[in-house]
């Protein structure tokens, strides 16, 4: 007999979910009241007499380099990062888990498929995306549709293990012989038994497309300063960042607090529904 | 040994070439016309002509893909539109820099994300293993600019212990290749510590729990060697593999941090022809960094094999 | 005086409904160049008992009592100190050959580190006597199978190549724990004769933790028979053998398989299966599949000889 597992300590894990739970509705709420948050202030009124304010009472934030407001610029910011996390999420982990599931059922498909991923995979998400949104031009929706695409193949590679791991289990395999036919196999077994372990990695795609999204627009390969995001605001706070570093340090927080949330949401959501899931990546 | 490399290399034939298929139809497929973007707004119709022709784009995808191909094949990656410089030439200046960047990055990285998930793993629920965790949720959150203008505002701007922007090449002057080279390297290493740290944990603990762990117990190692002899030896296969896939992370993170510290490399080069729609550039770097990539992996494979006699098999 | 002392030898494991105590007050004493074989079903607390006194629980075990080894006790001692015996002074095989060898790991590596100190000074020296180690566990061309790694190996081989680990420190104690059940029965064979034969020419202690009779039958000179953490009964092997004390011993004697037994000959097996760790209570907890139970076996057995109320009767 081997000795006995060493125990592994339980932190206190639904505190993460709930962590992650509440940074988000905040961030939501944020976002959904933006308006009337901002208070009248525009977030794409140009005030030339007043560039580059620090932060005061009448502009919390300060305002940028063309003297909008800050505040109201990032409040702005968090509809396109939310819409983009969600946008991400859903399209990624629909289009991928569509993919993975063929891969992994569909034998003669398989290997074709997957060096196609693999390809895919071996360009970095940021160069993808960066080269996608050069060609298409930036707009949230071209901006969505890149970032999805540079995250399609994890969530097809995981949606194809987790086939393969369910179709080798022995009912499915029951199923298969007497004789179901493969779209009641697929609906009625592979796919309840896929969904947490997709939809907890549709959770930190989520996370990852927020903070993509940023880098975008951060490098000026993204969405156009016209549609306040919180990289854009960033980029244009690049070149005075040592003497206005007032105009990096609002979006910088509310875009860490963002991607914070998200993440916790997925860790604990991993621990609730998927507890041999792997990490992050 | 052999035979094992040489399926691995044969292996990454297929991918190599979805990748430049994947890069050669990026620039095909994109809505609205290259030829159109790449003038300006300001070009005539015949001068957009003019650069279709002139970039081939009135002839069928296959018969250019293979062109193209062809091309790369023999090291020729285009020419900038912008600059009329080869883009291979534009890479070879800028190579140097972007890997000294990677590189650095990877010996912090490992040095500090190794040692603290082995240590996690060895007391779960310890100081190491808290650290991990909230390590690890932090460099998944915080994304490398956000870390970058920090470390550059406190270390260089406040302290002037390093310097704010530039690269010093290794080979010309050290110590300042060291000054430039080290925050740009420590904020890319932040999110790539985690991923080791974390994987380091989940392998070891696996490991760790080995029945042969507890034969080298019984022979009298201390605990030292038992953790990084038996342990890490069996572990390092797995956490290769992880770094290796997370290359994309590093090669990713480079845009961004040469654009925070004002590196001349291949980040930069991208991030400039993005801007300008230079779009041989766009895909010549690509293509290189995505070749990069495959050539880690299979680099990180082989030593896999060459660690791991199980991984031969 | 005995090589190995163990007195009053308690291990609690932590649970939710508090600790719970796998092996308790347990007395053995294993003298030099004897084989003393400790038996009883897996979940007994043999294969905990020996790692406790290797110090080789984890931190979680609470170990308590003594563990004299030459006097000295290695449960009171600093970990740094019962290291230095572990591999000299007391040496480890394990059961399972397939996992219990370093699979990364060439032979030679794993047989000279665990070599003392003075003989890995020199390479060649220490690539020697691993090679040594080697032929005298039986193993032909040893040179050769210095670089190999253990999957090359067979399930036979390996447990002779962690035999030679075990003996690289020069042990005067071997713990064997199950040394044969993962392996064929020729194989066993051939492991039980090289362990009987490195008895005889080195004169090392071994204590055989094993739940296969016929085994003990064959190596040991003593028997200690373990029940639920406690032990039951302890007597010389030809003795335990022919009149056991204990009606747990009994029983498992009963269901040792025989050659010539005949196809018809039912095998006698006890009923009932071992109580966890949580079921255990003050009483004798064999009674509930004990064919002599009565009521005063609610109460706890005596303390010191053999474990049970009737156990006159029983010797009868």
């Amino acid at each position: 007999m081997s000795g006995p597992a060493l125990p592994r300590v339980a932190l206190r894990r639904p505190t993460q979910l709930e962590a992650g739970i509440a940074i988000l509705l905040l961030i939501l709420l944020v976002a959904l009241l933006a308006p009337l948050i901002a208070g009248g202030r525009d977030p794409a009124l140009i005030l030339p007499h007043e560039r580059a304010l620090p932060p005061s009472l009448a502009r919390p934030f300060g305002t940028d380099l063309l003297g909008r407001d800050l505040f109201a610029r990032v409040l702005y910011g968090a509809r396109v990062s939310l819409m983009v996390g969600l946008g991400v999420a859903a399209a990624a982990t629909l289009a991928g888990t569509l993919v993975g599931v063929i891969a992994g059922y569909v034998r003669p498909l398989d290997g074709v498929l997957m060096r196609m991923v693999d390809g895919l995979m071996s360009i970095p998400p940021v160069l993808l995306a960066v080269a996608m949104v050069a060609v298409m031009r930036g707009s949230v929706f071209n901006v969505i549709l890149a970032i999805a695409l540079a995250e399609l193949p994890r969530v097809v590679r995981l949606a194809r293990a987790s086939v393969q791991t369910v179709r080798g289990q022995l009912y499915v395999q029951a199923a298969i012989t007497s004789g179901a036919r493969t779209p009641a196999i697929l609906i009625r077994h592979i796919l309840p038994n896929i969904a947490a372990a997709m939809f907890v990695q549709a959770t930190f795609i989520g996370a990852s497309a927020i903070m993509l999204e940023a880098v975008l627009s951060f490098v000026g390969a993204g969405i156009p300063p016209t549609t306040p995001t919180w990289g854009n605001i960033m980029a244009e706070g690049r070149s005075l960042w040592q003497v206005k570093p007032h105009i990096l340090v609002f979006p910088a927080i509310l875009l860490c607090l963002t991607v914070l949330g998200v993440n916790l949401l997925g860790d604990g959501l991993r621990d609730r529904l998927d507890p041999r899931g792997g990490g992050a990546g | 040994m052999l035979g094992y490399a040489l399926r691995r290399v044969a292996a990454s034939v297929p991918v190599a070439f979805c990748v430049a298929l994947f890069v050669f139809a990026l620039l095909y497929l994109a809505p609205g016309d290259p030829a159109a973007l790449m003038a300006g707004d300001a070009a005539s119709p015949a001068d957009i002509e003019k650069l279709r022709a002139a970039l081939g784009l009135d002839r069928p995808f296959l018969t250019r893909f293979v062109e193209w191909l062809w091309r790369i094949l023999h090291g020729d990656l285009g020419t900038s539109v912008f600059t009329g410089i080869p883009v291979a030439t534009l890479i070879g200046q800028r190579v140097l820099a972007t890997f000294s960047l990677m590189i650095v990055a990877l010996l912090i990285a490992s040095g500090i994300g190794v040692p603290m998930g082995a240590l996690a793993a060895y007391r779960p629920g310890g100081a190491a293993d808290r650290a991990v965790m909230v390590g690890g949720v932090l460099g998944f959150s915080v994304p490398v600019f956000v870390t970058g203008y920090l470390l550059s505002y406190i270390f260089a701007y406040r302290l002037g212990w390093f310097a704010v922007q530039g690269f010093v090449s290794p080979f010309a002057d050290f110590g300042g290749f060291l000054r430039t080279i080290l925050l740009p390297a420590a904020s890319l290493a932040g999110a790539y510590a985690a991923l080791i740290a974390r994987i380091t944990r989940a392998t070891m603990l696996d490991v760790l729990a080995q029945d042969h762990v507890r034969t080298a117990r019984a022979k009298g190692l201390g605990e030292a060697r038992v953790v990084i002899v038996h342990g890490l030896s069996n572990a390092a296969a797995p956490i290769l593999t992880v770094m290796g896939m997370g290359a994309a992370v590093l090669l990713g993170g480079a845009v961004v941090t040469e654009t925070v510290f004002g590196i001349p490399g291949l980040g930069r080069l991208t991030v400039d022809a993005v801007l300008r729609r230079d779009y041989p550039v766009i895909q010549g770097v690509t293509l290189f960094l995505a070749f990069i990539f495959v050539a880690v992996n299979l680099g990180v494979d082989l030593l896999c094999a060459a660690i791991d006699p199980r991984v031969r098999q | 005086m005995a090589l190995l002392d163990v007195r009053g030898l308690r291990v609690e494991f932590a649970s939710r409904s508090g600790p719970l105590a796998a092996v308790e007050g347990l007395d053995l004493a294993v003298a030099p160049g004897e084989t003393l074989a400790l038996v009883g079903e897996s979940g007994s607390g043999k294969s905990v008992a020996s790692m406790a006194v290797m110090g080789l629980l984890p931190a979680t075990a609470r170990v308590s009592g003594q563990a004299l080894f030459e006097g000295e006790d290695l449960i009171a001692m600093p970990p740094a100190e019962l290291r230095r015996r572990r591999g000299s002074g007391i040496a480890m095989v394990f059961q399972e050959p397939m996992t219990s060898l370093n699979p990364v790991l060439t032979i030679g590596r794993q047989l000279i580190e665990a070599l003392p100190r003075v003989e890995r000074a020199s390479r060649a020296a220490a690539r020697g006597r691993a090679a040594e180690l080697l032929a005298s566990v039986g193993i032909t061309a040893p040179e050769s199978r210095l670089d190999e790694f253990p999957h090359q190996l067979s399930g036979g081989m390996r447990q002779r190549v962690m035999i030679a680990i075990a003996l690289a420190g020069r042990p005067r104690l071997i713990i064997a724990d199950e040394p044969t059940t993962a392996l064929d029965v020729t194989v066993q064979a051939q492991i039980v004769a090289l362990l009987q034969s490195l008895q005889r020419d080195t004169g090392i202690a071994i204590l055989l933790i094993s739940h296969d009779l016929a085994l003990v039958r064959q190596m040991a000179g003593r028997v200690a028979v373990m029940y639920a953490g406690r032990k039951v009964e302890e007597a010389a092997a030809a003795a335990l053998f022919d009149r056991p004390g204990h009606p747990y011993s009994a029983g498992l004697i009963a269901a040792i398989p025989r050659l010539g037994g005949g196809r018809e000959a039912r095998l006698a097996e006890i009923p009932g299966a071992a109580p966890s760790l949580a079921e255990r209570g003050p009483g004798c907890n064999f009674a509930p599949r004990c064919p002599m139970a009565a009521e005063v076996c609610a109460t706890p057995p005596p303390a010191t000889g053999i474990a049970c109320h009737f156990r006159t009767e029983a010797a009868a």
